[in-house]
């Protein structure tokens, strides 16, 4: 063939046909990858008791690591009741923004009339600071749990509403030309292949959302509660006992670590499963 | 299933953009013949995919009316008589080469298909040599195997029409040039009508029974060719003096080859 007619494209093959490297070195690699920041870690924790202890800060301005961690010991049937509180606010609040925030998705995808009317209303809404309706939740809805829940969902579907949205949307034009093709109905597009397309960005859309939901509950207890971590911190506060707050806010710190690596393992569970691709930024 | 021929009479496709008209197509006229593989070569711009779209029934064009066989193009859709094959095989990166090509056939025949799906779905792998593939995902396809795989998805609901938007633009020169031969004993042995749009003009030449040579605005069919070189078309084919002949006359009626490069 002469040169003029061998011009091709030069995308040539898009996927390289390396496979993934074995699952051990990944492990392994993973390790290689946690232990800096885990030394780091543990050079801050000895600093800031070093420097508490040698400048004899007052344990009213700040506890010790040390400090902290027996407060926890000692203190433990109320942090544990109190992390189990918050951990119930959390859980049930995120598992609702998830619903809701998929559905709204699901709809606004689905009717595009829906997605002209309802979406730029979600954005509008994204823009009310979520922590100044707190008090009004409260006044609404009392001491009790509803008022927690509905605060985690006004802060945390929104993620996931925008990704999945996003998600639904990435569809390849072909695959839509194609299933149009055979007379597929709206629905069946939806279902086959749109939802599952936008799996992928759902998850990272719930990663957010899992941290924005410990943010909600913490934020509702501040402004109302008569349990869990945030209520505990704040009594902590008004008694002067630092080190109670100091335990309180590593517990949270601890459950939302905990609740984001759940989050991030039953992403990478169902990417495996279903053979997903999964959404990068899994740390 | 017998293959249709399609009947194209005054196409016109005019897209408008904020108020101004843009011509795609002005007047076509095409007969494309039962069983016959049909080549619309042009470059980027001439609205061959366009073309295409129309053909098989899946654009409604501004004016004029198409014909597949005895039906309307909508209701040639509707009784799926047309099979699709892209640029890029937009294949669904979850499913196995299997459940992709078995995808419409599912769709179509509900729950109860899904059986008769998958044994259809491993034939049409079969047909096109990819028999041992059928277990793999998209992602550890070569690009060459992925586009046989949305070739046999497009065979798998036995379509009388094939309609194919330059399949092998995205793959290197000599994975292109094994489709090629691979295509035309694929077409020489399920005898569907093959409407295959590309810019590249020995593609076409090697391919056609007849090629269609379309120029841009508006687009156009600017000349018709028949491509009288004998079957089955093989390595040696492009050695034969009337296939460079072929070749000579296109790239000049396309000035001098520059509208392939540039596109």
């Amino acid at each position: 063939m002469s040169e003029a007619t061998v011009v091709s494209r030069d995308a040539g093959e898009r996927r390289p046909a390396a496979g993934p490297p074995a699952r051990r070195s990944l492990l392994r690699r993973r390790l290689a990858d946690i232990w800096p920041s885990a030394f780091l870690f543990v050079v801050a924790i000895a600093t800031w008791e070093l420097v508490v202890e040698v400048f004899d800060i007052s344990s009213f301005t700040i506890a010790k690591p040390s400090e902290i961690v027996s407060e926890i010991w000692e203190m433990r049937e109320l942090l544990l009741d109190s992390t189990w509180i918050t951990t119930q606010e959390i859980i049930y609040g995120f598992v609702l923004s998830a619903i809701i925030g998929a559905l709204l998705a699901l709809a606004v995808a689905r009717f595009a009339w829906l997605d002209r009317a309802l979406y730029p209303l979600i954005v509008l809404f994204q823009n009310v600071p979520k922590v100044a309706l707190a008090p009004i939740l409260i006044l609404w809805f009392g001491y009790e749990m509803t008022p927690k829940l509905l605060l985690v969902v006004a802060i945390a579907f929104f993620p996931i509403t925008v990704n999945m949205r996003v998600g639904l949307a990435a569809v390849d034009p072909d695959l839509h030309l194609l299933m149009r093709s055979v007379g597929a109905t709206r629905g069946q597009i939806l279902r086959r292949i749109q939802i599952p397309t936008s799996l992928p960005y759902l998850f990272a859309g719930l990663r957010i959302a899992i941290t924005f939901s410990v943010i909600g509950a913490i934020v509702a207890e501040f402004a109302g509660a008569s349990e869990g971590l945030g209520y505990i911190i704040q009594f902590g506060s008004t008694q002067l006992d630092t080190p109670l707050v100091f335990a309180g806010l590593t517990l949270i710190s601890i459950l939302g670590l905990v609740l984001y690596y759940a989050m991030s393992a039953l992403e990478w569970l169902v990417a495996r499963r279903l053979s997903l691709p999964s959404s990068a930024t899994t740390t | 299933m017998n293959p249709s021929g399609i009947r194209a009479r005054g196409i016109e496709m005019v897209f408008s953009h904020g108020g101004i008209d843009q011509v795609v197509l002005d007047g076509v006229d095409l007969d494309i013949p039962a069983g016959g593989f049909v080549t619309l070569l042009g470059p980027s711009g001439c609205g061959k995919s366009t073309l295409l779209k129309i053909l098989g029934g899946l654009l409604r064009p501004t004016a004029g009316s198409v014909r597949v066989g005895e039906l309307s193009a909508e209701d040639a859709v509707k009784s799926r008589e047309i099979g699709l094959v892209f640029q890029r095989p937009a294949l669904l990166p979850w499913k196995t080469a299997t459940g992709n090509v078995a995808l419409l056939n599912e769709l179509v025949g509900g729950r109860r298909a899904k059986a008769s799906a998958r044994a259809t779905a491993e034939k049409m792998l079969d047909l096109v040599g990819l028999a041992d593939a059928g277990s793999k995902i998209p992602e550890k396809l070569s690009g060459g195997m992925a586009q046989r795989v949305s070739i046999a998805r497009a065979l798998a609901l036995d379509p009388t029409i094939l309609l194919m938007d330059e399949p092998f633009g995205a793959l290197d020169a000599i994975t292109r040039d094994r489709m090629n031969t691979s295509l035309l004993d694929i077409w020489s042995r399920t005898g569907k009508t093959v409407v295959f749009v590309t810019h590249s003009i020995s593609e076409a030449v090697f391919l056609s029974d007849e090629i269609h040579l379309m120029d841009s605005d508006p687009g156009r069919i600017v000349e018709s060719l028949s491509v009288e070189l004998p079957r089955p078309r093989t390595g040696d084919t492009i050695d034969d003096p009337r296939f460079v002949e072929y070749e000579h006359h296109l790239r000049k009626r396309l000035g001098s080859g520059a509208t392939e490069q540039a596109s």
